[in-house]
């Protein structure tokens, strides 16, 4: 397999005169779980289905196991186990009939294998999709998925609609499922603690346009807020995410070197200056939300 | 390619199997006196739009159904795949169809009996069969195709036009053969443009 199962180079798409992506460039590497996250309409959506070749991009590429994905070979899609989003199904038919429909048009489907994973997560198999609840069309979506043995797993913000209790069953089912055998793992989401649980790296995009692509440790430890008790920061201050101003304060959430940064500030006359370390729901909020703004207003 | 023509079929086979009815009651009175032969062609053209129908609208609702898309099949052999459930689909009510109303009109001209209360008068001319099916066949496609379109509302009135245009050319042309031949044709390129938006529309 490649070492990069997943790879965007500079991927635009377009719905007409709305720019969904724009230069979307990065890399999975093999047997790591990324997430993308992003608000509804950042371009998540479409970025994914670029990369299983539903939608013609308007300009770059998408690889997947490293061919190009407008031209995915059709075995090698057979290596690719995917979850629409809205844990997509077909509705009228039973939980057998989809099994037995994925075992006959996926080679590497095992059926024993789906069918022990359906008798622990208790899904009948004799009731039609329909009937199902969100959680466990969630479940069986993902154990459909999954029984195939794909080499990549893309997960279309797998756990939406499903409240707490169901999430986190969820959640341990497709950690459980997926750290098994070392799959490489790209999935969207909007619920960020199960991001944090999850996921060795993150890509953030705002608006079609990836500002984050790290880590999860490493944006932890290299984006923090700082509160001091300026009016305006110094015009030099660079990696700036997001600037909110309050009476008598400023909090600024910064990319870089802490000494460097609060250096700056005392040096612009802020006489106190606190330094947080943010969970990534309040990075997700500072990158989505706040624009950088002029620092110095 | 064998699951997705499977799954096709079970869908449309609700319709099939109305539609089987539909054709066998059809036959039935166009053997009754006074039955005209153009009676039996329209019912065919109503029965095709109605499987252009429900397989352009499953067409348009397959665009957004990736967990069916997502499968390990060329783009085309998955749309042929479709396209061959729809044609299946058509056949069986064709060929209900012709195989009552040849079967009841040859029983009655061959024993003098009238096996059905009100008699045979008349029987199916081969040109005439073929374009009963041919009828069927360019209904289904164009509507088909006319619905698979993004513009719902102009493509199958356009489309739908072309079989009733075929109808009323097949009274001004020599033989049935040559309108069945014209509708055949225009069925085949419809299905082929068809396969190839759909296919390209997946990628």
């Amino acid at each position: 397999m490649s070492a990069t199962p997943i790879r965007f180079e500079r991927l635009t798409h377009d719905y007409g005169s709305h720019r969904a992506l724009h230069d979307l460039t990065l890399s999975v590497p093999e047997g790591s779980i990324y997430a993308l996250l992003g608000r509804n309409g950042a371009g998540k959506t479409t970025a994914l289905k670029c990369l299983l070749g539903f939608q013609t991009p308007t300009r770059g590429r998408a690889e997947l196991l490293g061919y190009n994905s407008m031209d995915l070979p059709p075995a090698e899609r057979g290596r690719i186990g995917y979850v629409a989003e809205g844990q997509q199904l077909i509705p009228w038919m039973t939980v057998n009939g989809l099994v037995n429909l994925q075992a006959r048009s996926f080679p590497g489907f095992d059926r024993e294998r789906c069918h022990q994973w359906l008798d622990r997560l208790g899904l009948p198999l004799k009731r039609r999709v329909f009937r199902l609840s969100r959680g466990m069309r969630a479940q069986l979506a993902l154990a459909l998925a999954l029984a195939t043995h794909p080499s990549v797993v893309i997960l279309d913000d797998p756990a939406m609609g499903l409240d707490a209790v169901v999430r986190r069953e969820f959640l341990e089912v497709m950690i459980e499922l997926i750290q098994e055998e070392g799959r490489t793992l790209l999935f969207t989401s909007h619920i960020l603690q199960d991001v944090e649980r999850v996921a060795d790296r993150v890509g953030i995009l705002v608006d079609g346009v990836l500002r984050v692509d790290a880590s999860v440790e490493k944006l932890k430890s290299s984006v923090l807020r700082y509160r001091c008790d300026l009016e305006a920061g110094p015009a030099e201050l660079s990696g700036v995410v997001a600037t909110r101003r309050m009476p008598g304060e400023l909090s600024l959430t910064v990319v870089g070197a802490a000494a460097e940064v609060e250096a700056a500030l005392r040096a612009h006359g802020a006489t106190s200056v606190d330094i947080e370390r943010l969970a990534l729901e309040d990075l997700f909020i500072d990158y989505t939300t706040y624009k950088p703004g002029e620092v110095a207003a | 390619m064998r699951p997705v023509f499977a799954r096709e079929i079970a869908e449309l086979a609700p319709l099939m199997i109305a539609l089987a009815l539909v054709c066998g009651l059809v036959a039935v009175e166009s053997v009754s006196p006074g039955a005209d032969y153009d009676g039996m062609l329209a019912a065919v053209i109503v029965c095709g739009a109605a499987v252009g129908l429900v397989q352009g609208g499953l067409d348009r609702w397959r665009r957004a159904d990736l967990f069916f898309k997502h499968r390990p099949v060329g783009a085309i052999r998955f749309e042929l795949a479709r396209t061959l459930a729809g044609f299946a689909v058509v056949l069986v009510p064709i060929a209900i169809l012709l195989i009552v109303h040849q079967t009841a009109t040859a029983d009655a001209m061959r024993d003098g009996v009238k096996w059905l209360p009100w008699g045979a008068v008349r029987q199916l001319t081969d040109g005439e069969a073929l374009l009963v099916g041919a009828a069927f066949v360019c209904t289904w496609a164009s509507v088909r195709y006319g619905l698979s379109r993004p513009n719902v509302w102009i493509a199958p009135l356009s489309c739908g036009a072309l079989p009733v245009v075929c109808w009323a050319m097949g009274s001004r042309l020599e033989t049935h053969e040559e309108g069945a031949s014209l509708a055949l044709l225009a069925s085949v390129v419809f299905l082929t443009l068809n396969v190839i938006d759909l296919a390209g529309d997946r990628r």
